[in-house]
């Protein structure tokens, strides 16, 4: 459930207006939230997910009126809030000043838990996928690529697919590794 | 819906900040409702992080992906993913290995087994054969000196003569090299009847010596010279000073 804004009710209509199954709408309901929190992203806004709850929560105040006049895809609704909640945040004051770039010196230096990651989440045949992968550069990499797709007998935009399976296998873990050690 | 290469480019322009905002929006409405765009969106972005830390965005998209994207909370953690993976990827590096390695790890796919058990059997059948071949073959063999050699030893008589029988076919050399040689050294070993040169391949070698098996019919009666090659590991030689003389009768 979004932060503020609406009450436990409120979020079960809200449930029930994208989907009658309450477990297909909760998955909606996700889906929903993280593509919004992308949009805010992509559009340069810091605080991505403060903007995506406060999306949500204005649709949730209107929802017994979308549930009986709107027709379509919900998600499309949930957009054009966005698009407007975005216009007002980017009225009241400019987009952020980017960060600098993280420091990955450290990262190149101890990566004994990063090597955890890969043994813990990974069977042996994806480690290796992806470690070869992400070997050569520009277009060797290419070639190596479109190699490793033939070999695999899967199109190179599968094989783009499955690595990007694995590495949100391997994100959770690695990001933790990371976090800890940029504390130190 | 499966997507085209345009969707690609689409979502390639929308995350360097390339679109209108007409276009921005089409985009956006079609990630909001299509998975597999969506889906498009999250691959690119780590792809993109790829060409912008190896260098391969222009500067004004390497510019708008700095300010955009990788300026989020997102793009940040997803750039720290990538030195991640490349500091995993680099540490898994498999050292160089060796010629034959490499013939070896290639024979080793699966999907070379089945032929590769018909050719070890084919394989077998052949070094039979030629061992059964080799014990009806005559030969003659003889060991050479190097020109410089003979000479530092102050022997004058610097050409051997090899008397060789009628059944023989094959005359083995062996050449005795003027410096010990390190292992792994290759050679390449030059028959000189004074009018052509023809080209072994070595037989065998140890440190001191290098053999060569020249066919009877490359040495009829007469005067030869062989001379040693050093192939260098970038493909260059180097002759090996002297010339091993000899004459045939």
């Amino acid at each position: 459930m979004p932060k503020g804004g609406f009450s436990k009710e409120d979020f079960e209509k809200l449930l029930r207006w994208l989907d009658p199954d309450r477990d297909r709408a909760g998955e909606k309901y996700e889906k929903i939230r993280l593509r919004l929190i992308r949009i805010f992203t992509c559009r340069g806004c810091a605080n991505v997910e403060d903007l995506a709850d406060a999306t949500i929560n204005v649709v949730a105040a209107k929802v017994d009126s979308l549930a009986e006049t709107y027709k379509g895809d919900p998600a499309l609704f949930f957009y054009g809030v966005a698009k407007n909640i975005y216009h007002e945040e980017f009225k009241k004051k400019p987009p952020p000043v980017p960060p600098p770039p993280p420091d990955v010196t450290q990262v190149e230096q101890q990566c004994g838990c990063l090597e955890e990651c890969l043994k813990q989440q990974l069977p042996v045949a994806d480690r290796q996928l992806v470690l070869r992968y992400h070997e050569k550069e520009k277009q060797e990499k290419i070639r190596l690529r479109k190699q490793i797709a033939i070999e695999l007998g899967i199109t190179l935009n599968a094989l783009r697919i499955r690595v990007h399976h694995i590495h949100a296998r391997l994100r959770p873990c690695i990001e933790q590794c990371l976090q800890h050690l940029l504390e130190q | 819906m499966a997507l085209n290469e345009n969707d690609q480019a689409r979502i390639r322009a929308y995350l360097l900040d390339k679109l209108s905002d007409d276009e921005r929006e089409k985009i956006e409405e079609r990630l909001m409702v299509e998975d597999a765009l969506f889906e498009e969106l999250e691959i690119l972005k780590g792809e993109l992080i790829e060409e912008y830390r190896e260098g391969e965005l222009t500067g004004k998209e390497r510019q708008s992906f700095e300010h955009g994207f990788l300026s989020s909370s997102e793009g940040r953690q997803l750039q720290m993913f990538a030195v991640a993976i490349d500091t995993l990827e680099q540490r898994h590096q498999p050292q160089p290995v060796g010629f034959l390695e490499r013939v070896s790890a290639f024979f080793r796919k699966p999907q070379f087994a089945v032929p590769i058990t018909g050719l070890a059997v084919v394989l077998i059948v052949a070094i039979i054969w030629v061992k059964t071949s080799q014990q009806q073959t005559g030969f003659v063999a003889a060991t050479l000196t190097s020109s410089t050699v003979t000479r530092s030893n102050g022997n004058d008589s610097q050409s051997q003569t090899i008397t060789i029988p009628p059944d023989a076919n094959e005359l083995r050399v062996s050449l005795a090299l003027p410096q010990p040689a390190a292992p792994g050294t290759r050679y390449r070993i030059v028959l000189d009847n004074r009018r052509e040169k023809t080209t072994f391949e070595p037989s065998g070698q140890d440190a001191n010596s290098v053999s060569v098996v020249i066919p009877v019919r490359h040495v009829p009666a007469g005067s030869y010279a062989l001379v040693i090659y050093e192939v260098k590991a970038n493909g260059t030689e180097q002759q090996i000073p002297g010339s091993y003389y000899f004459s045939t009768q």
